[in-house]
């Protein structure tokens, strides 16, 4: 894989039963860009982010994952069945039996891509600022009898770590919200919410799973710059999925565009609009027909 | 009067009793949303493990009781800490994935395999130590008097301080908000890198510790133990979970004192045979004011 992508997805398919949800999917993600994946309703557009991140285990194909300076295949943290020639190669073995005791979906987490979700799943009992604690819990100290002692090394921990969390709530501009229980605050402080977390995981890539659903026009606005910020100033890689097309044509370097589990197209954003097979999916056209927007 | 308040002190200790016990049963269904029916019985073997600690600490010629004690609770809380894990990953989570029900016959499929295996390796007989630790604190009252031994005593002193603990570990530690981040969305604590196995692991074992406290400090009270002495008191302490609403931490403490107060103010008052009957009664009727018990959160389904 080049170093330039940070994500690979080859031949990506998930079958769920009988039903085909993805067919061959394959795309590039290049690092430090902002990548746009659309469709129409039901292409699979949210099947390929619950494969990405581990939320489903894929049927077939590759994903892999270029962060932190190490390569990951999504597919294999989750744990693999065994395979005939892993009795013959021991290494094999025991690496596979290693992801299947100990593996799951927090080492993608881990391996450094972290995502949002299209109904929001915050933890909604637990406050502001606790929610963006949660998700920094590799970073501070780990260890139970610090916590009970309160020892120095552990409050220093904390500390950092609250610094970072109002870090983020200044980004996402809900300082003001910290101590508010995360289920009282309203939709759209729900999902800038939910973007501060997943960033406080320290991701090199995030998947936003529609982030600007039920947002009004200035709030999406104010998304658009907010993951303008993630990109130059966090440098980090964001993979979205979105319906409001003014504004995936105006923050994406790069489009995919599914359709009924296949990638139909590929590419920036001024080729996508005049691609006539995207057209023709959105507009469902016939086989063969011209369609121009 | 000296009646009244004999049965409060006595009903008090045997309601942080059911309390520890309790915060086992909670926990467990507040994180896996499943009933761990072999708990009471991991409590059982923490009684066991308590004589062979003491044995053990006497055979190598320890006499001072503070050693002792601090020895069998240290010995007793990690082997029944032990106990939990092990139970946890060879009972319940191979079938995480599975049905509920499945879960729910694995738990009884434990605890049939724990009492049988304890009345297996250690005998059928009743078992018994050696009281330790006499004395008592006596208050004159009227004209009788309020007795409280030294071993109720420790029995409140360590329960409050285990709950303490375990609540400021819950409320305040890193591990106590991954422990609450997944009992709210187990998979989306996943998703943020959490290790949710590890945490159910670990809420096995606190719950396994918790059982453990009660277990050596119950046995070094009465003195007596058998392999089915888990079944009553994990029927209890399960009772008392209910009572505070089950998943709610405070709620477990606070059903289990409910429960052991008025268990032993009417054993005291009215009938020491009913007392039973009674403890159950209560659990009914509150359960009919309040189907979610007096701390848990009514479940709202969403429309």
């Amino acid at each position: 894989m080049n170093q330039e992508n940070i994500l690979a997805v080859e031949n990506l398919v998930m079958h769920f039963g009988g039903i085909k949800a993805l067919n061959d999917v394959t795309f590039d993600i290049k690092r430090g860009s902002v990548s746009a994946l659309i469709g129409p309703n039901g292409a699979g557009k949210t099947t390929v982010f619950n494969c990405l991140t581990g939320f489903y285990k894929a049927t077939g194909g590759k994903i892999l994952l270029s962060a932190g300076g190490k390569e990951t295949s999504i597919i294999k943290v989750l744990g693999e069945p065994f395979q005939v020639t892993d009795f013959f190669s021991p290494f094999a073995f025991f690496a596979r039996l290693k992801y299947k005791m100990f593996g799951g979906s927090h080492l993608v987490n881990r391996a450094g891509l972290s995502r949002t979700f299209q109904n929001i799943r915050l933890f909604k009992e637990m406050s502001v600022v606790e929610n963006l604690l949660v998700a920094q819990h590799m970073r501070v100290n780990r260890s139970l009898i610090a916590g009970i002692l309160n020892t120095k090394s552990y409050r220093k921990a904390e500390e950092e770590a609250l610094e970072r969390v109002f870090y983020w709530l200044g980004v996402v501009d809900l300082v003001d919200s910290a101590n508010r229980l995360a289920g009282e605050l309203s939709y759209g402080q729900q999902r800038r919410l939910e973007i501060a977390r997943a960033m406080c995981t320290n991701p090199e890539i995030v998947c936003l799973d529609e982030p600007a659903a039920g947002l009004n026009p200035s709030e999406t606005e104010a998304l658009t710059k907010m993951i303008r910020v993630l990109r130059d100033e966090h440098n980090t890689t964001v993979l979205l999925i979105e319906h409001d097309m003014g504004m995936v044509m105006d923050i994406s370097d790069y489009i995919v565009v599914l359709d009924h589990g296949e990638v139909i197209a590929k590419g920036g954003p001024d080729d996508i609009k005049s691609n006539p097979k995207v057209i023709a999916a959105y507009l469902g056209a016939e086989e063969g027909e011209e369609v121009t927007l | 009067m000296d009646i009244v308040l004999q049965q409060l002190v006595n009903g008090l200790t045997l309601g942080s009793v059911y309390g520890l016990i309790a915060i086992g049963y909670t926990m467990v269904y507040g994180i896996i949303g499943m009933i761990n029916f072999a708990h009471g019985d991991v409590y059982m073997v923490s009684a066991y493990i308590t004589a062979i600690a003491l044995a053990l600490l006497t055979f190598f010629g320890i006499e001072s009781f503070p050693i002792i004690l601090v020895g069998t609770l240290f010995l007793t809380v990690a082997v029944t800490g032990a106990y939990g894990w092990v139970i946890e990953r060879i009972a319940y989570r191979p079938l995480r994935s599975s049905s509920r029900l499945s879960v729910l016959i694995s738990a009884i499929g434990m605890s049939l395999i724990l009492q049988n295996y304890v009345q297996l390796s250690q005998g059928a007989n009743q078992q018994g130590v050696p009281t330790l630790l006499t004395g008592a604190l006596r208050f004159h009252v009227g004209d009788g008097f309020v007795q409280i031994t030294y071993m109720k005593l420790l029995i409140l002193f360590i329960s409050i301080l285990g709950m303490g603990v375990l609540t400021y570990v819950i409320q305040k530690t890193k591990l106590g908000r991954m422990c609450r981040a997944t009992q709210q969305d187990r998979k989306m604590a996943s998703i943020l890198g959490i290790d949710t196995d590890k945490v159910i692991s670990t809420v096995f074992v606190i719950g396994a510790v918790m059982a453990a406290l009660a277990g050596v400090l119950v046995t070094l009270d009465y003195g007596a133990f058998d392999f089915y002495v888990g079944f009553i008191i994990g029927i209890k302490a399960f009772t008392a979970a209910v009572l505070g609403g089950i998943g709610s931490l405070p709620g477990a403490m606070l059903g289990g004192l409910i429960l052991g107060l008025s268990e032993a103010l009417f054993a005291g008052l009215i009938s020491s045979d009913y007392k039973d009957v009674f403890s159950f009664s209560l659990l009914v009727l509150i359960l009919i004011v309040r189907p979610s018990g007096l701390l848990g959160k009514p479940e709202v389904e969403k429309v």
